[in-house]
């Protein structure tokens, strides 16, 4: 039995949270765009933070469910249904066999991850098409089980991580750069000056951007293509994501730390970008306390379903 | 020139003929240290990047600078590569 993609939407993928050298069926593992959404969906569900999960963009797929499952979606703000009834991201829901799972337009932005609880795995391609399925894994762990029980004869439960929660995460449109030392100043200055705007996403490759021209300048040889990374493409900043290749010869002035990308997987035509230079030791300092604040979130969460577990049991 | 590529990573921008024979190296070994804060090297024509995973580092190393460290360990590969020859 599997989860069957009845439409696949814009783009629909099993994803990885990081880059994985997993060379099956020639599929490219290279990590999801908003890593910290498909931590959280997991986390929901009682998997592994690093399980694979379906990442949905833009317009997200139809679902359909061939047993009794558990999942929960994080990211955008996507309000969705199963059958006619309504349901909402960073909730844990329990659909039978039969149930079909659409998503309706965001408020905010462009991508979902999908998590089941004993994770998921591509029979071929992992992008995935409609009528393609999606294996369960069904590795099920102790706290899978009870959280199955738990949900025995309810379709949801009454809590999920509120909006507010991850606002420190997903609402600034301040983006860190750490600065390159070859990079003239003037080109950082130019680029602190505006705002910028996306105008368009190359699907998991980069976002190109609108606003303010940056001077080119000459720059020795070939650069490493890397995650965040920022180049500079017809005088303006285009910003490498996922799939972008792994070397160009496009001129390079910076990178967006690891702690910022999340919100800027979620970042759609329109929305905007400001940009701040930082040095690298205060890049690990905010990475720092990023990664405290992740794992707070996370013990939030298991407090959560070990008061549900208890409940339940009483 | 050694720099910081982000928070996890640092690229040496070094001579094409340099990075031909860490790539020789590369191959050969499937590695170009033992470190075990290296989880990935990245070949251009003219840059080697080496990426790592901070936070480990900084637990593991009790350090707040984790660059700094870890471009210790590459300026160590670039060294024994320059003795080599």
């Amino acid at each position: 039995m599997s989860l069957i993609i009845k439409k696949s939407g814009l783009l629909t993928i099993l994803q990885t949270v990081k880059k994985t050298e997993i060379n099956k069926e020639n599929n490219e593992y290279n990590g999801a765009v908003d890593r910290l959404s498909p931590m959280l969906a997991n986390k929901l569900v009682g998997n592994d933070i690093d399980e694979p999960t379906i990442e949905m963009s833009g317009q997200p797929g139809v679902i359909q469910f061939t047993e009794p499952t558990i999942f929960a979606y994080s990211g955008g703000e996507f309000e969705g249904s199963i059958n006619d009834e309504d349901i909402h991201p960073n909730r844990i829901y329990h659909v039978d066999r039969g149930d079909v799972l659409s998503f309706h337009e965001s408020s905010r932005g462009c991508r979902i991850y999908l998590a089941v609880a004993g994770g998921l795995a591509a029979e071929a391609s992992n992008v995935l098409k409609s009528g393609d399925e999606v294996i369960m894994r069904r590795d099920y762990s102790t706290l899978h089980d009870e959280i199955f029980h738990m949900m025995s004869n309810k379709r949801k439960v009454g809590w999920g991580i509120a909006v507010y929660s991850l606002v420190e995460v997903y609402l600034s449109d301040t983006y860190h750069i750490v600065k390159r030392p070859d990079v003239p100043d003037s080109v950082y200055e130019m680029l602190e000056e505006k705002e910028y705007e996306v105008i368009h996403e190359d699907n998991r490759v980069n976002l190109v951007l609108k606003g303010q021209g940056l001077e080119d300048f000459d720059q020795t040889g070939e650069q490493p293509g890397v995650l965040g990374g920022v180049y500079i493409k017809d005088e303006t900043p285009i910003i490498a994501l996922n799939d972008f290749n792994s070397q160009t010869d496009l001129t390079h002035i910076g990178t967006i730390p690891s702690y910022h990308m999340h919100k800027l997987g979620q970042k759609r035509p329109g929305s905007k970008i400001k940009f701040k230079t930082v040095d690298i030791d205060d890049a690990h300092a905010e990475m720092y306390g990023h990664h405290l604040w992740v794992n707070s979130l996370f013990k939030a969460i298991d407090y959560k379903i070990s008061k549900e577990l208890v409940k339940e049991k009483m | 020139m050694i720099f910081a590529n982000g928070d996890t990573a640092i690229t040496c921008q070094i001579e094409p003929t340099e990075v031909e024979r860490l790539l020789a190296t590369y191959k050969k070994d499937g590695k170009l240290t033992d470190s075990p804060y290296i989880t990935a090297v990245q070949f251009t024509n003219n840059t080697v990047t080496f990426h790592y995973e901070p936070i480990e580092v900084m637990e593991n190393e009790n350090t707040i600078e984790p660059s700094t460290f870890v471009t210790t360990i590459v300026k160590s590969v670039l060294n024994r590569e320059s003795e080599v020859r």
